[in-house]
């Protein structure tokens, strides 16, 4: 037989998967083929010995400290519900300091009469950046369409600032009751 | 918590997918021997074996609504933890680790003597093992460290069949080269006689 029979053979013996014939025939041929009896030594000792590797004990609290990971990602977790308060709370702000900007500052810049060049860059970049932000909204969700219409009412209407003021207050206060509510959960 | 003891795996997974994830723990007890000592293996040291156990277990729970109860839980697991395993070995290419010395107490059958060869042996092997690569490492310690079988590899490698067979047939031939290789510089600096 062949050494590369032998070796394939061998490969049977290690997977528990051999017939008596077999084995004899590795036997055999090992006695006359110092190399594969090298070889088939090393490689079964050093298998047994893999086999035999002991278990060693789990630390001590390994346990523990999985479930108190598991706890504290909890905490910190984004449910859909958390994202879409922070979205509307967000949303929110936004209208607000776009109003504070658009009857405060600017007004107040306006009627002091000067930095007139300096409030043209303002009012062009604002510009920009606030449609950036209306792109942003109007693609953003369902939630956000909505306050697009309440924005643009608030543009005509100075009096719905007051209101929009009010929306914030509300998303605010709906997100630490939604938050204290997650806590006491846990 | 009483009456999980018996409960089956996939009863426990259900009632932490309801919930109560304070269930989980029955399900850590249960598989953290299997779980900490495949990982200790692959990495060949306590404390990065804890870190991949950990982070194993807590991958399991994020993704406990994806388990298919057509695996067995330990098959699903030991998937997790062993692609963790390959991350971290990875991770780590370059850097060496050390390898712990062996926690084994022995069972007092054997003469000191007999006890210290069995020692040395094992470190050779582990040694050996650490130094095969990554892939290789993996299917030679599923298939004779922790007893799985052909089937069991291959749902938790994903790999066919064949693929089992020759990474492991690669595997058994690479750790003989090794060992042999360490044997003859061994004799190399043997004094002649001995
Ligand atoms: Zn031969």
């Amino acid at each position: 037989m062949q050494c590369r029979e032998i070796d394939a053979l061998v490969m049977k013996y290690l997977d528990g998967n051999i017939s008596e014939i077999e084995m004899e025939l590795i036997k055999k041929h090992n006695e006359n083929c110092a190399s594969c009896a090298e070889e088939f030594a090393v490689l079964s000792d050093a298998i047994y010995t893999l086999e035999e590797l002991p278990d060693i004990e789990v630390p001590e609290g390994f346990t523990a400290r999985v479930m108190s990971s598991i706890k504290e990602q909890k905490r910190f977790a984004l449910t859909p519900q958390i994202v879409l308060l922070w979205i509307i709370g967000l949303a929110g702000l936004a209208v607000f300091m776009i109003n504070v900007v658009m009857f405060a500052v600017i007004p107040a810049i306006k009627s002091s009469g000067i930095l007139i060049a300096a409030y043209n860059i303002m009012v062009y970049s604002g510009t920009i950046i606030s449609n950036a932000i209306k792109d942003f909204f109007v693609f953003g969700s369902l939630a956000l369409s909505k306050l697009l219409i309440f924005r643009t009412i608030l543009l005509s209407e100075y009096l719905v600032f007051v209101v929009a003021s009010i929306g914030v207050f509300i998303a605010a206060n709906m997100l630490i009751v939604r938050t204290l509510k997650l806590q006491q959960k846990l | 918590m009483a009456m999980s003891l018996s409960a089956s795996d996939l009863e426990i997974i259900n009632q932490c997918l309801k919930g109560d994830m304070g269930q989980f723990e029955v399900l850590i007890e249960r598989y953290k021997k299997l779980i900490f000592n495949t990982a200790y293996r692959m990495m060949g040291n306590k404390e990065e074996a804890e870190d991949v156990s950990q982070e194993a277990f807590i991958r399991i729970y994020n993704s406990l609504s994806k388990y298919n109860p057509e695996f067995k839980f330990a098959t699903w697991a030991l998937r997790i933890t062993t692609n963790l395993c390959l991350d971290h070995l990875r991770k780590r290419k370059g850097e060496t680790v050390p390898i712990d010395e062996q926690y084994d107490l022995g069972d007092g059958k054997l003469t000191p003597e007999e006890e210290y060869i069995r020692k040395e042996k094992q470190k050779l092997v582990q040694n050996a093992i650490s130094k095969l690569p990554d892939k290789y490492k993996e299917f030679l310690i599923m298939f004779h460290h922790r007893n799985l079988s052909y089937q069991e590899i291959m749902d938790i490698t994903g790999e066919s069949l064949t693929i089992v067979k020759n990474r492991l047939y690669r595997a058994r031939q690479m750790l003989k080269e090794s060992l042999m290789n360490t044997e003859r510089e061994s004799e190399k600096y043997a004094m002649p006689g001995n």
